[in-house]
């Protein structure tokens, strides 16, 4: 069992996967941080998130590397992918929604017992999605998992 | 009610907005908590906590441990459902 980090920036838009994390057929992964910011030229631009179940790993997007937050830990079980994917990873239900000015930064964290929970099943996870937004601006995201 | 986490929002003028978030018992999903904000949540009696309001948690009671379980094994032809 150990403690990941993964950090993808990517653009915003209609319907875009930021960072989706997959757990494996015997690790769910257990979400319990998360960070999302901008590093554009300042603008006010109305941004909606989701965190969204995904019941496939989507085609395209950039494999990211989980860095253990313990260097001693082993290499993470779970993985992640980060946007922009030619064919965006299949949604399901909707675990947390955020709305976020690009002029403001977002953080989340569970309480112990409270994370997000990716399922045991091959290619099923939960991805930072970036539902809606007045404009692209490069977006900034951190995610810590548990597994 | 059991706080399931909590969310920060850093603003440029250098406030902070902060709220705790409650996690539904049956999806495992978190809403930020916003008294007065008249969103229709629920309560599940049987697994003793809070329901988010989306229409597959209100009306089945499928707790979050075992909707993964479900979907881990795939037994069930509607599981789509809920994921």
């Amino acid at each position: 069992m150990g403690r990941y980090a993964v950090v993808h920036q990517t653009p915003a838009g209609t319907n875009l996967p930021i960072i989706n994390v997959t757990g494996s057929a015997s690790i769910r992964c257990k979400i319990y941080d998360l960070i999302i910011g901008s590093d554009a030229n300042p603008a006010d631009v109305a941004s909606e998130f989701n965190m969204i179940r995904t019941t496939d790993v989507g085609v395209g997007g950039t494999a990211l590397t989980p860095a253990p937050l313990d260097p001693l830990t082993v290499a993470a079980s779970g993985s992640a992918k980060g946007g922009t994917f030619t064919t965006a990873p299949t949604t399901g239900a909707v675990l947390l929604m955020i709305a976020l000015n690009q002029r403001a930064t977002f953080r989340w964290i569970a309480a112990p017992g409270s994370e997000l929970i990716t399922s045991a099943a091959a290619n099923a996870g939960i991805e930072l999605l970036s539902v809606g937004s007045t404009a692209t601006p490069n977006i900034n995201a951190t995610i810590l998992w548990e597994e | 009610m059991k706080i399931g986490g909590y969310a920060i929002w850093s603003l440029p003028d250098g406030k902070m907005i902060e709220r705790d978030t409650i996690q539904c018992v049956h999806c495992g999903g978190h809403w930020v908590v916003e008294p007065g904000s008249k969103q229709v949540r629920g309560y599940c009696t049987k697994c003793d906590g809070p329901l988010c309001g989306q229409k597959h948690c209100l009306e089945h009671c499928i707790p979050l441990e075992q909707m993964l379980d479900m979907i881990e094994r795939k037994s069930r032809s509607d599981y789509y459902v809920f994921t």
